[in-house]
């Protein structure tokens, strides 16, 4: 149920964003993809810089899911065995997890607005790891706690330990969970970038000179992204829940 | 019915056990002999699961789960630190009220156990999963179908499936945990076969809350009312001459 409101909110900040690039663009009198672009010096310069931490935000979205994932395993699988400090992180991540997007959005901008570029990058990729790592764990932590508690006991009773039940049954059968909580997140994390990119767009008064407007396709592509990866989030869940 | 000059093979001494607060099973006591069907009795919530689940030690698994007393497998101390609870599960098997196969084929469903106890060579394997269908009465049902999904199977079969996971792992013991309460009535004579053919490889725990099946497929049975054991003896004396009032109310049907 969380899940799916996590996936309308997704989806709501995307058709907002979209509706947003598309005004700002019309205002603009510009096509949104152009191919052929004549650069002058310091708007190529610019462009590449944004593309290069693009690329660079991959390996870091896709480190922060790794990592998650990894989290939401050891808390449901060993701290929640031994502790009580697993009630306290857990409500933590609870926390985390349910502060809206657009917050994250909202002080990244205000902080890309002080910064220089190569502190834009560490804001934009702090934003996407504060965004991404909470509902990522969150999700997965539902989906391990889905899975049959019999399955566990099952295995158990045949003299599996823990690992062995993790990697054999645990993570099988919450797999198609896990990968739908992946792209909830993974499509808020492509929303935040593309406002992100929009933004810098507006800051670089070299990029905005001539018919250079390759920025805002980038940003359709990552919006278009977000918005197949929330729809195959839903398209899972759906499939989970069935099985 | 013949008296055997064996040791134990599980020797339980004034075991408790508290879920919490509340305790469970009340100061427990007696000895499981190997190559018999021990059987324990005794209405819902008398303690029985929770019995067996402490020689597996699955009740690990619950975070305030407290037993003290002694449980000893073959001699050894059953709960000591050093003792993982893997390694006494791989020995000691069990089979649930619900038919639990993996996500997996029939084949890999059975040979996940032999695996996990370091079979690897792929005709050993064959060999073991052909085996212990075998024995759980099931091979010729399904040795076209080794590759399909034990949902092609009906209840009655996916529990037989279970049993010849439980016996890929070679266990010393096997724990019965009401196995026939969701199967068709029809499955049942299959089970308590199973049971009796079982009985002179393996030694057989064996819970129910039916009392005809107790008396039929047991050597020894345990009365358990309300975490005690009131009664502990050979299964015909149990059913014919109970010493316990409250056995005697059991066993008749006026209790429980
Ligand atoms: N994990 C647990 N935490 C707390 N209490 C538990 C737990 N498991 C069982 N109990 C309690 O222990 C008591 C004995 O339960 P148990 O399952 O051993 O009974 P049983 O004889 O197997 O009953 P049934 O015939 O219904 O299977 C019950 O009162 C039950 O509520
Ligand atoms: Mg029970």
């Amino acid at each position: 149920m969380k899940r799916s409101v996590l996936i309308y909110q997704s989806i709501a900040l995307i058709t907002l964003a979209v509706a947003f690039i598309l005004l700002w663009s019309f205002s603009k009198g510009t096509p949104f993809v152009e191919s052929g672009l004549t650069f002058d010096e310091t708007a190529a310069d610019s462009y590449a810089v944004l593309q290069e931490n693009l690329y660079r935000m991959v390996p870091i979205l896709l480190g922060s899911i790794f990592f998650s994932i990894a989290i939401a395993f050891y808390l449901e699988e060993w701290l929640a065995q031994t502790s009580w400090i697993y009630g306290i992180v857990a409500q933590q991540i609870t926390i985390l997890a349910s502060i809206p997007s657009l917050l994250y959005g909202l002080l990244a901008l205000y902080f890309f607005v002080l910064q220089s570029e190569k502190g834009s990058f560490f804001t934009h990729a702090l934003t996407v790891v504060l965004l991404v790592m909470p509902i990522t764990i969150q999700s997965t932590q539902m989906a391990i706690r889905g899975v049959d508690i019999s399955v566990r006991e099952a295995a158990f009773a045949l003299g599996a330990n823990r690992w062995r039940v993790v990697i054999d049954h645990v993570f099988p059968n919450a797999f198609s969970t896990i990968v739908a909580g992946i792209c909830t997140a993974i499509s808020r994390a492509l929303a935040i970038s593309a406002l992100i990119i929009v933004v810098y767009f507006w800051r670089e008064p070299a990029l905005q000179s001539g018919d250079t407007f390759n920025v805002p396709s980038s940003v359709i592509v990552l919006l278009s992204s977000a918005l197949l990866s929330s729809v195959i989030s839903s398209f899972l869940e759906k499939k989970a829940n069935l099985t | 019915m013949q008296s055997r000059k064996t040791d134990p093979i599980l020797q339980v001494h004034n075991l408790n056990v508290w879920y919490g607060k509340d305790q469970i099973l009340k100061n427990l006591t007696f000895d499981v002999l190997p190559k018999q069907v021990t059987a324990f009795i005794g209405p819902s919530n008398s303690g029985k699961t929770t019995l067996v689940r402490c020689f597996n030690r699955l009740n690990d698994l619950a975070l305030n789960f407290k037993l003290t007393g002694q449980i000893l497998y073959k001699g050894d101390k059953l709960y000591t630190p050093k003792l993982k609870a893997s390694k006494i599960s791989r020995q000691i098997g069990m089979i649930f009220q619900k038919p639990i196969p993996f996500h997996k084929s029939i084949y890999e469903n059975v040979a996940y156990s032999a695996r996990l106890r370091g079979v690897k060579q792929s005709t050993q394997l064959d060999t073991t999963v052909e085996e212990s269908l075998r024995k759980a009465q099931l091979w010729k049902e399904v040795y076209k179908d080794l590759q399909a999904s034990p949902d092609i199977l009906s209840n009655g079969q996916q529990q037989r499936l279970c049993i010849a996971r439980a016996l890929a792992g070679a266990p010393e013991i096997l724990i019965f945990d009401e196995p026939c309460e969701q199967l068709d009535a029809a499955e049942t004579p299959k089970l308590e076969a199973i049971v009796q053919s079982l009985k002179n490889r393996y030694t057989l725990i064996f819970v129910t809350n039916k009392r005809r099946q107790a008396a039929r497929v047991s050597d020894v049975a345990g009365f358990l009312y309300d975490g005690e054991l009131v009664e502990f003896r050979q299964t015909e004396q149990i059913f014919t001459n109970p010493k316990d009032k409250r056995t005697e109310n059991y066993v008749t049907g006026r209790l429980g």
